[in-house]
């Protein structure tokens, strides 16, 4: 009942606001107040593309206290009611004592607890797989077996479908009422034949309305994560209180995502970071998020692999998991391919960055920017998690230097990025076995990651 | 007077749009070619906002207000044009496909066109096909633009054609899609009129289509 309560209070405060048009909040409101915060503070021209991992523990903190003042100034903005929902400086402090440090997810021998981390934690964070990128629906099944068949991986989100039995899943209709239910059956049949019943979900990926996740968020025993994703940082909307509801009386947890942009609304990288602790800071207090995580993308090429997008998200999370105890999750976005050398050079920054800098739990990849169909393999969510969970205990110092060494090895392709190739180009679907020469490039790519220093546990199937 | 349009230029840069609007009148009180306003007001501002913006100088809201300056002052000097001299180059009824709240990429081309001298009406995200069929009714449109970052969205392009077509009205409107997941293979399958992988080709993309009769070709700038 508490957590209904607080979705109450969040819902009554939205309703009670002063009316602000969405045009004046991302325009004028939001860009301003962060741009005045980060002058406070002294932190505008902090970031340092050079460095692209930040390693001074002060820096970090000085964000947390910029992160936490403009949280206070700003709260959530509701498009919905068009008014924002406030939190008082003493409310903040007092909700993010509560926050629970860990949680469960899934059944049986297959549950998994996410841990809240710090900067060089050893304790390994949560790899959760793979995003929400389109397949032919007749893959599905083969994908995620194929998938689940490592153990790196420890829970499932992705991937979606556009087709039910051949009919188009068309966005924010009742097809997606069905689509949420045909998913949730591929998906069991999927963890079934890969020997992961049990194995935790983010729910539900392919819907991108509240359609699919009332139709089908219930058909998982609990706990399970449910997936929430808002139109932007500093923003929550009705549909979201809607999963929440839901997902509190069903007794599984919220994840709650809103994305920042370097160029976006909250203007250049210092802002970004702000407004992604921000962020990051309100989502419990107003959503009763256990696990939040606003990513940051440099708007120029939707990515955040790139020298400003590693800063961006690198010090926003270090400044959360030192000054907080709460599991905190943000996403790695590669815009390169299956079967590229990019995609693997992407992987190894963005992950060493993020798993270095404390981040409890992720889900990937995003290959090929996730907006190509079919582009997606199980190579490249194992090697992900092999990062992510190799670089676990890793100093910034030497995440730092791992992202200099491997970032002049792609970043000029970050704007015309290779695709790739797609499952079918890739895989033998049947066998569920990869292409020889992808095999070997994987395998190639792994050896280099263990001599730039990450200790890359095997993926069971193939080392 | 080139002082003025000095000023102009500087107030919309600075998304003033009050002091955009004061300059402005003032201006065509003293006769200004208002032809001159926009060639030597209005664009020297918006290119450079354009520039900065791709070299992170100054980020989505700056180009936003922008583009709201630039609209407030083509909207004043435009009663002033000779009747052959067209403010804009079209007008674009502009959202995102139904079902779709990914508003980024709509909005960086509904200013890339305002800034190129497009009137944009941009009827944000979710947009029910039957709107955008109204809307650029209404509005006299030109053109509809469609985004959708969804595949599952994106369907809605093909409807939206589909329906000019069954209603005999595909030589009213020039149609132009983009977004993620769709290409220059959708932008045929569905018969549309332009495809642009980026804003800014969006607006190579337009000024090509405008040449064209509704329906009759596909322009890709990909
Ligand atoms: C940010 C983001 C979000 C944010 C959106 C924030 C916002 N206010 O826009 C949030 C978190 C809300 C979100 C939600 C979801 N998202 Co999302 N999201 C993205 C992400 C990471 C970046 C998109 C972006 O803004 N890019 C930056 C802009 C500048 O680029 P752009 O939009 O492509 O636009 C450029 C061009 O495409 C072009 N363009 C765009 N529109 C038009 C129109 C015309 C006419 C023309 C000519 C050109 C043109 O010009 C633009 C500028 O150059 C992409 C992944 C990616 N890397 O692209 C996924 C992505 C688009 N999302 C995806 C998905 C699946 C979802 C969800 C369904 C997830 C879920 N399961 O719930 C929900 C859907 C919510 C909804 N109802 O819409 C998928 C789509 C897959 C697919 N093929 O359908 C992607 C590709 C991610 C993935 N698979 O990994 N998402």
């Amino acid at each position: 009942m508490d957590k209904h309560m607080k979705l109450l209070r969040s819902l009554d405060k939205a309703r009670g606001g002063a009316r602000v048009t969405e045009k004046e909040w991302d325009q004028k409101i939001l860009p301003r107040t962060l741009k005045e915060v980060a002058k406070e503070h002294g932190l505008l021209g902090s970031c340092d593309p050079e460095n692209p991992v930040n390693s001074d523990p002060q820096l970090a903190d000085a964000f947390f206290k910029a992160g936490w003042d403009a949280a206070v100034r700003l709260g959530f903005f509701c498009p919905d009611t068009e008014s924002v929902i406030r939190v008082e400086e003493d409310e903040l402090a007092r909700e993010l004592e509560r926050v629970p440090s860990n949680f469960p997810l899934g059944q049986g021998p297959e549950q998994v607890r996410v841990p809240a981390r710090r900067p060089s934690d050893g304790v390994q964070p949560i790899y959760c797989s793979p995003l929400s990128i389109q397949m032919d629906e007749e893959l599905y099944v083969p994908l995620v077996q194929g998938i689940l068949s490592s153990r790196l991986v420890d829970m499932q989100e992705g991937p979606s479908i556009d087709t039910v039995m051949g009919s188009p899943l068309l966005a924010h209709t009742p097809y997606e009422t069905f689509g949420g239910i045909y998913e949730a059956h591929l998906r069991k049949e999927a963890q079934w034949r890969a020997g992961r019943v049990g194995i935790g979900n983010s729910l539900v990926a392919s819907s991108s309305t509240h359609f699919g996740f009332l139709a089908a968020f219930n058909l998982f025993e609990q706990p399970q994560l449910c997936l929430c994703l808002n139109p932007a940082s500093l923003k929550v909307n009705y549909t979201t209180f809607h999963k929440a509801f839901v997902t509190n009386e069903l007794g599984g947890y919220v994840r709650s995502e809103s994305p920042t942009m370097v160029g976006g609304y909250t203007g250049g990288a210092e802002t970004t970071a702000i407004g992604s602790i921000a962020t990051d800071l309100l989502q419990f207090p107003i959503t009763g998020a256990a696990l939040p995580g606003s990513p940051s993308y440099e708007i120029l090429y939707a990515g955040n692999c790139g020298r400003k997008g590693l800063w961006a998200q690198s010090i926003a999370t270090q400044a959360v998991t030192r000054n907080t105890s709460m599991p905190l999750m943000k996403t790695i976005n590669q815009v390169s391919g299956p079967f590229t050398e990019m995609f693997f050079l992407e992987t190894i920054a963005g992950m060493t960055a993020a798993s270095a800098s404390g981040q409890a739990f992720t889900i990937s990849p995003r290959s090929a920017g996730g907006s190509v169909k079919n582009h997606l393999t199980p190579l490249e969510c194992w090697y992900n998690a092999a990062v992510f969970k190799g670089a676990a205990g890793m100093s910034l110092e030497d995440a730092n230097t791992v992202c200099k060494e491997v970032l002049p090895r792609f970043e000029g392709q970050l704007f015309d990025p290779p695709k790739g190739r797609s499952f079918r180009e890739l895989y033998d679907i049947r066998a569920l076995t990869p292409d020889a020469e992808y095999l070997e490039m994987y395998l190639k790519m792994r050896e280099y990651a263990e001599g730039l220093g990450i200790p890359m546990p095997g993926d069971g199937v193939f080392c | 007077m080139d002082d003025i349009l000095a000023k102009i230029s500087e107030a919309v840069y600075e998304g003033e749009e009050e002091e955009v609007v004061r300059l402005v009148s003032q201006a065509l009180e003293q006769g200004t070619d208002p032809q001159t306003i926009i060639q030597e007001g209005g664009v020297p501002a918006l290119s450079r906002l354009g520039e900065d913006f791709n070299n992170e100088e100054v980020f989505l809201p700056e180009l936003m207000l922008g583009g709201d300056c630039m609209k407030a002052l083509v909207g004043l000097v435009s009663p002033h044009l000779g009747s052959d001299q067209g403010a804009y180059k079209g007008k674009v009824v502009i959202g995102t496909a139904q079902g779709d709240l990914h508003d980024i990429g709509k909005s960086l081309v509904a200013t890339q066109l305002s800034i190129h001298g497009y009137e944009v009406i941009d009827l944000g995200t979710d947009v029910p096909t039957n709107v955008f069929l109204d809307r650029a009714e209404e509005e006299g449109a030109d053109i509809i633009a469609v985004s959708s970052l969804l595949t599952t969205a994106q369907y809605y392009m093909g409807d939206l054609i589909g329906r000019l077509n069954s209603e005999g009205r595909r030589n009213r409107f020039r149609v132009v899609v983009g977004g993620g997941p769709v290409g220059p293979d959708y932008a045929r399958e569905v018969g549309a009129d332009g495809y642009a992988r980026t804003a800014h080709l969006a607006v190579k993309m337009l000024d090509q289509v405008m040449q064209n009769e509704p329906g009759t070709a596909l322009v890709i700038e990909a």
